[in-house]
């Protein structure tokens, strides 16, 4: 698990469609629900409620399906990080601030994106702290 | 000379960021094998009653200070502790106000951890920082954090906590310290009953 997380070598973007699934920790089946689940949601990211469960799921896990890295991050990876560069108000900082987390980790360990090209996180932001509802 | 580290078992603070950074360290760096022998006692030093942890290094120095010990570990092994730099103030931090008891208090520092927490996924960087270790191993050992990290209070910090958890070599160093200490007590008592009673076992 921690040996994937420090030997992960960074994948094009271009590449991200055709990664190859079994260089993954292999699922379990709730694991798999939440792979499917996600992925189908991010066909649906023009509307708002879904970035919001994205967010949600992020908030008390590192990764989409846990603490491992899986296909399913890369292929919602390359839908949410354009959007995420209108994420400008503090409101949508507040709001999207795991998917933000999220993108930060994926566009600077795990894909190969280059400086300019990357999301610049304001990780002093000073957005409300959460409290578990 | 070679390496030796000694761990205070019955600390306030037990030194767990030293502990479990050399427990990664030996399971990471293949030539290294850093033996760690527990103290059933307060203090591993007898004229420093608060010295938790004291390593002695190949060179011939001795660090009894946690930062200090995990500052040389992070200058020989930096794929292991990353970031040592940039995780000063941090690891200081967590050194100074996260081993805290006193929850009025430690509220305080614990929301300033979870600020942190809100666009970073590890405390320092995209990788175990010396700050990772050091905040990790402070809360892990404040007898507090167990019901707090579960009820997600602080929702970064249980991730975050959470992820490195899922890391066996974290536990698995705590683990290793409780079995090592038990059987020290059982050893001790033995040797008090004159080495008579047969010690179990299984």
């Amino acid at each position: 698990m921690t040996d994937f997380l420090s030997n992960f070598e960074k994948l094009s973007l271009k590449d991200i469609s055709s990664i190859d699934e079994s260089k993954f920790t292999p699922l379990n089946d709730e694991q798999k629900a939440l792979s499917s689940q996600f992925q189908t949601l991010s066909s649906r990211f023009d509307e708002s409620e879904s970035l919001v469960s994205l967010n949600e799921n992020l908030k008390s896990k590192t990764f989409i399906t846990g603490t491992s890295p899986s296909k399913v991050d890369f292929l919602v990876f390359e839908k949410a990080f354009p959007l995420s560069f209108k994420w400008t108000s503090i409101e949508d900082l507040s709001k999207y601030r795991h998917i933000i987390r999220w993108i930060d980790l994926i566009q600077n360990k795990y894909v190969d994106i280059p400086e300019a090209d990357k999301l610049k996180v304001d990780y002093e932001a000073q957005v409300a702290r959460e409290i578990k509802e | 000379m070679s390496f030796s580290l000694s761990i205070a078992a019955k600390a306030t603070f037990v030194a767990y960021p030293v502990l479990i950074a050399v427990n990664v360290i030996n399971d990471v760096v293949d030539e290294v094998s850093i033996p760690i022998e527990f103290v059933d006692e307060k203090s591993v030093d007898s004229s420093d009653a608060d010295s938790s942890a004291k390593l002695v290094t190949p060179e011939g120095k001795t660090y009894s200070n946690q930062l200090d010990i995990l500052n040389y570990l992070a200058g020989k092994f930096p794929t292991v502790l990353a970031n040592a730099e940039s995780s000063q103030e941090l690891a200081k931090f967590a050194l100074e106000h996260l081993y805290i008891k006193n929850f009025k208090v430690l509220a305080v520092d614990l929301e300033k951890l979870d600020s942190v927490l809100n666009y970073r996924t590890f405390v320092n960087g995209y990788t175990y920082s010396l700050a990772d270790y050091a905040t990790w191993g402070a809360l892990r050992a404040n007898a507090l954090m167990g019901s707090i990290i579960k009820n997600e209070v602080y929702i970064n910090i249980s991730r975050w906590y959470n992820l490195l958890a899922s890391d066996k070599r974290f536990d698995s160093a705590v683990d290793f310290m409780i079995k090592s200490v038990n059987d020290l007590r059982k050893s001790a008592k033995t040797a008090n009953n004159g080495g008579k009673k047969e010690t179990h076992k299984a």
